[in-house]
């Protein structure tokens, strides 16, 4: 283990100090153009494959949910005696800011020292993130560091064996792999998790449409639905004030107008083939099953499908919606077949009781996160991500 | 239903299409795009819309009521619980096609007149487009010189050396064929056995088929080009790589006795290969890569343009370097032999 650096525990600081100096830490990155600095924004552009544009609201929306009284709260969850010096291993994944952001704070707030493995897509992300800490002196500097040997080498596999604490994200293969090599030491995080909505006919009344199209629009642009919050698939009643074709329609008329605030990545070639090969076979079910698809032809993306009768298939991503109708109450096993036991987030338009319902149908679709449209990519700082608080359960870990 | 007149003229165009003639083959392919509902605005190929390779998992890709379909090939792979069907309306289209291209690039003199197979043939795989080609082409080129080297799941290595022996006695040509996950099999029996390696009569020649990377097991064309050379002295130049896919009723090759310069894989003059961008749907420039996407002649009952979901190098009119688009469903002609290939020796 000498070979790896590993975080110090952190100072015997009070809690208003914690919470104060994780609050400096969030306001130094709002604005992430002047923290980063111009090669650094144009190096997290390139790694990410946000756009510019895209990139600096992925930056202020990971730190947006860190409020001086969110950050208090965590804070105060994370308290608790500690036995020995516990410290994290958080092996990030995806391309998404946000993951690394949460991380930091999950674990400081809970007063674990954190070592970080982030994927390529976030390795100049998490070097600033670190740096910004360490410049701002107060101490919490040498609590994070950020481990740069590539996967698969000999301390990497050391560090995830012999961690006392681990947060991993990953595919499911990876997840497996790494509790699998922990050999029964906490391992939280979790394998492939996805996100859906569900628009019950009360939301469906004509002048709320607009205001839902463009908040489902936004969540499915935001991170090119590269998130585990993103939504891919949107569930519609029929027989509301505006039909579920008609709904399609407005989403994919929102996802075209958000190309300008946020403009989506260029897929590499290969995704550019999922993509287009995805788009085709949904034009030729609609076709052939009376669905539709909008745009009925030309680019893959944005795309909004309406497959009649069909289930969801796992989709794309880069604002790929599908949309699912149903009568009565929604069928989760038959609208999402693929997705049981990997939800993440949902957000619903309409009674929350008739979500729980659904819940309570079948548990396999149960979320951590729910919330109304256009507030799956606004987590806040507290929430059960996988199921689990972080902050709490790192405190209960570390005891 | 797709009116008769037109498939006849299909008929004549792949009997006739000796130098490949792009107009008539466009006004062809546009005036079956129209009959099947795929033609859109555009004068050229790029007006077909091409129906997706997945489609023929997802619903019967027919003009035709499945009743009236001769035979029914099948894919190997499957993602959503049913394997692809390519419904067949018209064999003898089929057997024209598949013989007319292989007559085109592998019959080029001197002529061969033996024929050894280590593909099973139809009846021992009635699913199977490969095995129906090559039961055709056993049957239209070899008559009484046709040895299939297999039993059952597994390759025959005793029919296939005395075949290969009484060629080298005859001074005759032979036509070995096979995936190219048999040589793989092929090469390693040839190594744990003590059979001496076989120098067979010039113009000896190899047709072998790709899609080994699902088995788990692969070769490379240049490791299959070395253990001919090494195994039967045939040269890289007569061993000939054949494309075909179960959606479609007409093949590629590289021949490069037959179509000098660049390796790459031809279609055959009544089926068209255009490499597209993804994004913007419109042919990368040769050297560059893309979706492939298939106008086949042949394929007038069900889709005359196929969107496949492979990736390749655009060579000129031909394509090379092929492999799935990740996520895909593995395919191939190996993968389904693949399934219990062993040798018997």
């Amino acid at each position: 283990m000498s070979d790896v650096p590993r975080p110090e525990p952190l100072p015997p600081l009070s809690e208003e100090e914690i919470a104060g100096r994780l609050f400096a830490l969030r306001e130094r990155w709002r604005n992430p153009g002047k923290e980063a600095g111009q090669k650094g924004m144009a190096t997290l552009s390139r790694q990410t494959g946000f756009p510019p544009a895209h990139v600096h609201e992925a930056l202020k929306r990971a730190f947006a949910p860190f409020t001086q009284r969110s950050i208090r709260r965590l804070v105060r969850l994370g308290r608790g005696p500690r036995a020995g010096s516990p410290w994290l291993l958080a092996i990030l994944a995806g391309r998404i800011p946000a993951v690394a952001v949460n991380a930091l704070f999950w674990s400081l707030a809970a007063r674990v020292p954190l070592a970080v493995k982030s994927p390529g897509a976030l390795d100049a992300f998490t070097a600033l993130l670190v740096r910004s800490l360490a410049r701002m002196g107060g101490s919490l500097g040498p609590c994070v560091t950020h481990l740069t040997f590539p996967s698969g080498t000999g301390p990497m596999a050391r560090l995830v064996e012999s961690a006392p604490l681990c947060l991993a994200y990953g595919s499911d293969h990876t997840f497996r792999a790494v509790t699998e090599a922990r050999r029964g030491r906490p391992t939280l995080g979790g394998g492939h998790r996805e996100s859906f909505v569900v628009v019950f006919r009360e939301a469906l009344e004509r002048d709320g449409v607009s205001h839902l199209a463009r908040a489902i629009a936004r969540d499915s642009a935001v991170y090119d639905q590269d998130g585990c919050l993103s939504p891919q698939a949107v569930l519609v009643e029929e027989g509301g004030g505006t039909s579920p074709r008609e709904l399609a329609r407005r989403i994919h008329d929102e996802l075209v107008g958000m190309a300008r605030p946020l403009p989506p990545s260029i897929p590499p070639l290969e995704e550019a083939a999922r993509l287009r090969i995805f788009a085709e076979e949904c034009r030729y079910t609609a076709r052939a099953s009376g669905g539709r698809v909008f745009p009925e032809r030309g680019a893959p993306i944005p795309l909004v499908a309406v497959l009649p009768g069909q289930p969801y298939r796992t989709g794309p991503g880069h604002r790929v919606l599908q949309v699912l109708p149903f009568c009565d109450e929604p069928d989760p096993a038959r609208l999402l077949p693929s997705m049981s036991g990997h939800v993440q987030g949902v957000a619903v338009a309409g009674p929350r009781a008739r979500l729980e319902s659904l819940f309570e149908a079948d548990p396999g679709y149960r979320a951590g996160y729910v919330c109304a449209p256009g507030r799956l990519q606004r987590p806040p700082a507290v929430w059960a991500e996988n199921g689990i608080i972080i902050t709490k359960e790192l405190a209960r870990l570390a005891r | 239903m797709i009116d008769p007149t037109l498939v006849n003229r299909i008929r004549e165009f792949i009997g006739s299409a000796r130098d490949p003639d792009d107009g008539a083959f466009v006004t062809l392919c546009r005036a079956v795009a129209r009959a099947q509902g795929r033609l859109g605005a555009g004068s050229g190929l790029e007006a077909i819309e091409p129906v997706p390779e997945g489609a023929f998992k997802l619903s019967d890709v027919a003009h035709f009521p499945r009743s009236r379909a001769q035979a029914t090939f099948r894919t190997s792979g499957t993602t959503t619980g049913r394997p692809g069907l390519h419904l067949v309306r018209d064999m003898d289209l089929y057997r024209r096609s598949a013989l007319a291209g292989f007559e085109r690039y592998l019959l080029y003199p001197p002529r061969p007149g033996r024929f050894v197979s280590l593909i099973p043939p139809a009846p021992q795989r009635p699913g199977s487009s490969l095995s129906h080609m090559v039961s055709m082409v056993m049957e239209a080129f070899a008559g009484e010189q046709a040895t299939f080297a297999r039993k059952g799941n597994a390759l025959a290595l005793t029919p296939l050396m005395a075949a290969v022996r009484e060629a080298v006695d005859s001074r005759e040509p032979l036509v070995l064929l096979g995936t190219s996950l048999d040589l793989l099999t092929l090469f390693e029996a040839l190594e744990h056995s003590n059979t001496a390696n076989v120098a067979l009569p010039r113009g000896s020649r190899v047709m072998h088929t790709g899609g080994d990377k699902a088995s788990g097991r692969a070769i490379t064309r240049e490791k299959i080009w070395q253990g001919l050379d090494r195994y039967f002295q045939i040269p890289p130049e007569d061993v000939v790589e054949e494309f075909g896919m179960t959606e479609l009723l007409s093949q590629a090759y590289d021949a490069p006795r037959v179509v000098p310069g660049q390796r790459r894989l031809v279609p055959v003059p009544w089926m068209r290969t255009r490499v597209l961008d993804p994004t913007t749907f419109t042919e990368v420039d040769s050297g560059s890569r893309g979706l492939l996407c298939h106008y086949d002649l042949a394929n007038c009952h069900t889709a005359v343009a196929v969107l496949t979901s492979d990736l390749g190098l655009r060579i000129n009119e031909g394509f090379s370097h092929i492999h799935r688009v990740p996520g895909s469903t593995p395919r191939g002609c190996s993968h389904e032999a693949a399934r219990g290939v062993r040798t018997h020796v």
